[in-house]
């Protein structure tokens, strides 16, 4: 009985942290989506962050640098998916596969001129999990919830932040009208091309933390395609959190614990193949995408280019 | 110039207009989008306190003036000024510092937003970054009653009535701290009770020391509501009175202008003599199309057509005249197949077509020249070929149980080119790079093949030069000539009176009257256009003309 | 009232945009390279000796383009009826494991047999699990985006529980046992490796091209993709429509996969495409979903593919260069392309003396 207590809490608490990549990931999607472009380059772009983040930990030994570039980098792809799909009009659907192609591309090789062939991935310390204190020796709830790296609390912290922002800023009601009616927002004055460049880049910088999290506390290395389609889970994630924060950070969590548990299932040893319980959290979003089917609360003006005077 | 506490700057209260002076004044404006002149060297000026109204038909070039006051568009050439002093407005911004605001005919709100949302999205808040929602729902409540106009700022706004969305609409523009206020065609949607309430509202405004642009086409409206109205046509400015000193009638006639009356006069087009029409009219007097007591919904799921009645006959070319926005489209569609009705019935070739597709519709003899050729009517990147069979590709002989038949699509491609004389680059050109009046051939080519009974042509020179327009009338007075019953919707007054046999007019989903075209009074028709029920003293004609 | 509408550039214009943008992809991959301290230049002569400088490496990029055609292709049918399948090689994976089943079982030793049941069970494969999607769609208005690059990781899965366990060959290594001679498809070039896979792979570029151009489902499908309004007025059937490419789609990504094992490996094993699929989605765009354009840039990028891979073993440059640069060529041209309607819409608008745009 205790084994399955010890063995569930242990599943929760891995899960948390399976959660993180996702969460950073959708939270930024989110925003850029809301404005009204879909960026299918999320993909590509956590799988920038993971690597610039590493390369920046790595050769610097400086976590905070590693940081800094984890949100460059991907910001800098995030601009270039703007430039297209905002000021080009480009259909967003094929820019942001392209980034994705680019980005996946980009960190194989940059990652293998960088390091070469080696026996050793190159590894840097991972991010330690931070005791807090009194809080983490709660017996039971200790563990699972105070005693985790700090970037899983500033995910957490951010779908309260982001909340605030999307409904209860200047800035986020503009986002938000720029998403649903953006000649509403023109014609009131709002700049619709300036907010879907900032929305897209905050969208690139969370999906950049995101990835890096992958690299400096999951692994504590680079792996190509480290992130393995959670980007794209991510993309599913938005759409059945219904753009909002809350419901999104519970749709993460369902596939971190879904993904911890397969993991912890695998460990104990079973019958089931571990191939197929590494299935269930790419089958889970389909299977979700499919009951919520024609209740779409999708941004009246999602994927769709924009330009005064059009009609 | 001073700020208040939502950012935009306040110049109004620095100047001092003398009384009469013009509050603004647009001078010599001019704009054009490509070939098109949509304003030509128009004067306008608006008066402190008054209600002024543009009036004009379709394409006259209301919008456009207004939009360039509130800088959607530059204007090619001209001047503005606002309070006395040059106005530089090249954006939607701008115009707001100026203490200008519009309100669009069609609403710019975001659905599942509050009405409280949808009105201060862009303002600064006095809560630097975060959304001051309770003051401004306080605002909103005074600005509420101060007007006359009943919203509820936490209401969503997707939930609302036509008629509040509008009070929201225009407490958005007040919201702003104007005090000049464009309203753009704003009973298109409302009930009369709505209305009343509207037009109310506006004297509370102007009594609060508004000034009020009001864009109309309803010549009633003018007369209940304005104090000056200033006429365009064709881009052109016909003249600026006072309310008081004009009436529905000469409105009308500014309105729809001289021109047209010079041309009924003259012979129909296609030269048949007065004893020949009314022989013709005579004998094909059965009916083909019978469009009884229809009821449909438009894409905003307002109830559009109302109770409309209608009789096309054979042989005939019947046109309806009507400004844009008053059932058109929705009426085309519904005889198409291509929109559901609500109630009534319509009856093709003695064959109930109520709930038959579209394809068994065009089957039993419908063509239809949409007004989006471009959209519903043709394939872009198609071939003329291509194009001509999108209505009968599943069948032979153009194509067999699996292939596509290419030699009798081409030869099928060539007898149109050569029977409707279209213009190409060869037969492989994609479609996308022919002129409008080839693509509308084309459309015509397909159309026509077919020996339909019914025919609807839904603006089907709109954007053509005179020589496609010429040769489009022709082929549509052929077809009557054939025996084919021709529907013509049209925003052009000059062409339907041109070339219909019998004219009707359409305003606000329902039919006002049905008159020969010998009868045809452009006047009236104006005035009915504008909606002027009953002081015509109009009666449906049966089709026997008396020689008077 | 008149207007006059905007004349598009002639097309021979806009063609010669995709060879600056391929340039200026290679422009960058100039610097990528000389930041790593490799002289570009030399580096790019490797490549395109490596692809074209020998019998053996013009019977690799043709190998390649077989491949590259095939999933080009694919992609392109399912892209002409606007639908976004994106996997592609997932789709190839299960037409590999079909291609393997066959090859390993009693069928793949009969000859004659064998080669045709193979190539078929690879379709069949493919294009069934390719109707997923299509279905989900159909019935549940789900983004096929999103599942279909999903359903790429389960099968990758599932190849991998197989080759681990139910068709592992004896051994520790999972791959399957070779496949029969009679399944596997003969060389044609000798002292290559270009085997025969490079005959279906043209055959289908025709059969595709037939298809979509000259039958009635193919003007169905064509017309649903560009203008859906105009094709629903006259009366296509979306829904079929839909089925219809999926099962083409990932029938033919599946003909890849099996050639890939009766051609290439003679096995199947996990890693067997590197990532065809997902190159495929560049070639469909960049080759307009058109069969010809398709095989072009197929065989452009196969030569990058083959020279890069000599690129590897001679100066260590990583494979991932190819696909970088693919993905460049893709960016460059999307960037190129509107540059250039842009300029159009500008032009004209000055020419007719008038300001009266929409304020910017």
């Amino acid at each position: 009985m205790i084994e399955t207590a010890v063995f569930a809490m242990g599943i929760v608490a891995s899960g948390v942290r399976l959660s993180i990549p996702i969460l950073f990931a959708a939270l930024g999607e989110q925003i850029a989506e809301r404005s009204g472009v879909l960026n299918l380059g999320v993909e590509g772009m956590m799988l920038m962050g993971a690597f610039t983040g590493f390369i920046g930990t790595y050769f610097t030994g400086n976590i905070f640098i590693g940081l800094a570039l984890a949100i460059s980098g991907p910001a800098l792809m995030a601009a270039l998916m703007a430039f297209m799909s905002v000021s080009l009009r480009t259909n967003q659907l094929v820019a942001g596969l392209a980034i994705w192609l680019l980005g996946v591309g980009l960190t194989s090789l940059l990652y293998r001129l960088i390091f070469g062939v080696v026996t050793i991935a190159p590894k840097i310390r991972e991010i330690p999990p931070i005791d807090i204190p009194i809080l983490s020796h709660i017996p039971v709830l200790g563990p699972i919830l105070f005693q985790y790296d700090p970037l899983v609390y500033l995910a957490f912290l951010l779908v309260p932040l982001s909340q605030i922002f999307i409904f209860k800023t200047n800035l986020g009601l503009k986002i938000r009208t720029v998403g649903e009616n953006p000649k509403q927002a023109d014609a009131l004055g709002v700049d619709v091309y300036r907010i879907r460049y900032l929305a897209v880049i905050i969208g690139g910088a969370l999906a950049g933390i995101g990835g890096s999290y992958l690299a400096l506390v999951t692994t504590g290395n680079f792996l190509e395609n480290i992130t393995a389609g959670q980007g794209w889970i991510a993309l599913a994630v938005v759409i059945f959190g219904r753009w909002k924060p809350f419901w999104i950070i519970c749709g993460a969590l369902i596939f971190g614990m879904v993904d911890a548990f397969q993991l912890g299932v695998q460990a104990i040893g079973t019958a089931v193949p571990s191939e197929f319980l590494l299935m269930l959290p790419y089958l889970l979003p389909i299977a979700i995408m499919a009951g919520l089917y024609k209740r779409s609360a999708a941004p009246a003006a999602l994927a769709i280019s924009y330009q005064r005077g059009e009609r | 110039m001073t700020t208040n506490t939502d950012g935009l700057k306040l110049g109004r209260q620095d100047y001092r207009i003398k009384d009469g002076e013009p509050l603004v004044q647009m001078k010599s404006i001019t704009c054009r989008f490509g070939n098109l002149i949509a304003n030509q060297d128009v004067d306008f000026d608006l008066t402190r306190g008054e209600i002024h109204a543009l009036l004009g038909e379709n394409g006259a070039g209301k919008t456009t003036l207004m939009s360039i006051l509130y800088g959607l568009y530059l204007p090619e050439t001209g001047e503005i000024y606002v309070r006395g002093e040059r106005a530089n407005i090249k954006s939607p911004l701008d115009a707001m510092n100026y203490g200008i605001a519009m309100v669009h005919q069609h609403f710019l709100l975001t659905p599942p937003h509050t009405v409280t949302e949808n009105i201060i999205v862009g303002l600064k808040s006095s809560k630097r970054i975060f959304l001051d929602t309770a003051n401004a729902e306080k605002k909103i409540v005074e600005l509420s009653k101060k007007y006359g106009l009943k919203v509820d700022p936490s209401a969503i706004v997707g939930n609302l009535s036509v008629g509040e969305q509008q009070r929201v609409e225009i407490i958005k523009a007040l919201y702003r701290d104007i005090d000049i206020l464009i309203l753009d065609e704003p009973t298109s949607m409302l009930t009369p009770q709505e209305e009343e309430s509207l037009f109310a509202a506006l004297q509370l405004m102007v009594d609060q020391g508004l000034s009020i642009i009001f864009i109309t086409h309803k010549l009633r409206e003018v007369m209940a509501v304005s104090s000056r109205v200033t006429v365009l046509k064709n881009g052109k400015l016909m003249g600026t009175l006072k309310t008081s000193d004009t009436n529905e009638s000469d409105l009308a006639r500014m309105m729809v202008g001289r021109s047209v009356v010079q041309q009924i006069s003259g012979q129909r087009g296609g030269g048949a003599t007065e004893s020949e029409v009314v022989a013709a009219q005579a004998k094909k007097s059965q009916a083909v199309l019978e469009i009884k007591n229809v009821r449909a919904l438009n894409n905003s799921k307002i109830l559009f057509l109302k109770d409309l009645s209608l009789e096309l006959r054979k042989g005939e070319i019947l046109g309806v005249a009507g400004v844009d926005g008053n059932g058109q489209s929705e009426l085309a569609e519904v005889i198409a197949g291509l929109r559901k009705i609500q109630g009534g019935q319509i009856i093709m070739d003695g064959r109930a077509t109520t709930n038959l597709s579209p394809r068994e519709i065009r089957e039993w003899g419908l063509a239809y020249i949409p007004e989006d050729r471009l959209n519903t009517g043709l394939i872009l990147e198609y071939t003329i070929a291509q194009n001509l069979i999108l209505d009968r590709w599943y069948k032979a002989p153009y194509s067999g149980k699996l292939f596509l038949n290419e030699q009798e699509m081409r030869n099928f491609a060539e007898k149109v080119i050569a029977d409707f004389d279209v213009r190409t680059t060869g037969l492989e050109a994609q479609v996308r790079s022919m002129s409008g009046g080839n693509l509308q051939k084309v459309v015509l080519g397909r159309e026509l093949s077919r020996n339909p009974k019914v025919l609807i042509a839904h603006n089907p020179t709109r954007g053509l030069d005179i020589g496609a327009t010429e040769y489009i009338h022709k082929q549509l007075i052929k077809q009557r000539d054939s025996g084919v019953g021709v529907l013509l919707l049209s925003l052009d007054l000059d062409e339907v009176m041109t070339i219909s046999d019998r004219i009707a007019v359409i305003y606000e989903g329902k039919i006002m009257a049905v008159t020969d075209k010998v009868n045809a009074d452009v006047h009236t028709i104006g005035l009915l256009m504008g909606g002027n029920v009953g002081k015509s003293g109009f009666q449906e004609t049966s089709g026997i003309v008396e020689k008077k | 009232m008149k207007v006059i509408t905007l004349q598009r550039r002639s097309i021979n214009f806009r063609s010669s945009i995709p060879f600056l943008s391929a340039g200026l992809a290679f422009v960058v991959g100039a610097i990528i390279l000389y930041a790593a301290g490799v002289d570009p230049i030399n580096a790019y002569q490797i490549m395109l000796k490596g692809a074209f400088g020998s019998i053996r490496g013009i019977g690799d990029t043709l190998v390649k383009t077989t491949s590259l055609l095939l999933v080009g292709l694919a992609v392109a049918v399912a892209f002409k009826c606007r639908i976004w399948n994106i996997g592609a090689e997932g789709q190839l994976y299960m037409g590999a494991l079909g291609a393997a089943l066959i090859g390993i079982t009693a069928i793949g030793a009969i000859p004659g047999l064998a080669l045709i049941a193979v190539i078929a069970v690879g379709f069949a494969f493919g294009g069934s699990f390719g109707l997923i999607p299509a279905a989900l769609k159909v019935k549940f208005g789900v983004n096929e985006i999103i599942v279909t690059v999903l359903l790429n990781f389960v099968v990758l899965l599932f190849i991998s529980y197989l080759l681990h366990g139910p068709i592992k060959a004896p051994g520790f290594n999972p791959y399957t046992p070779e496949i029969f001679p009679a399944s596997q498809l003969p060389i044609i070039l000798p002292h290559t490796r270009l085997h025969a896979g490079i005959i279906i792979a043209a055959v289908a570029a025709i059969a595709v091209y037939i298809l979509l151009w000259k039958t009635k489902i193919g003007f169905e499908i064509r017309s649903v993709g560009a203008n859906i309004k105009a094709a629903r007025y006259a009366g296509m059937n979306v829904a079929k429509s839909t089925f219809v490419v999926m099962g083409i789609s990932g029938g033919l990504a599946g003909v890849a996969g099996a050639i890939l094992v009766s051609g290439v490996q003679r096995q199947l094993l996990e890693g067997i495409s590197p990532g065809y699929g997902f190159i495929g989605v560049i070639i469909a765009l960049l080759g307009r979903q058109h069969p010809v354009g398709v095989a072009v840039v197929a065989f452009f990028f196969a030569a990058l593919m083959s020279g890069s891979q000599v690129m590897y073993r001679t100066l260590g440059i990583p494979s991932a260069f190819a696909d970088t640069l693919q993905a460049l060529v893709l960016i460059f041209v999307l960037i190129g392309e509107l540059f250039t309607r842009w300029k159009i819409k500008t032009k004209i608008i000055k020419e007719s003396g008038s300001t009266a745009i929409p304020v910017k």
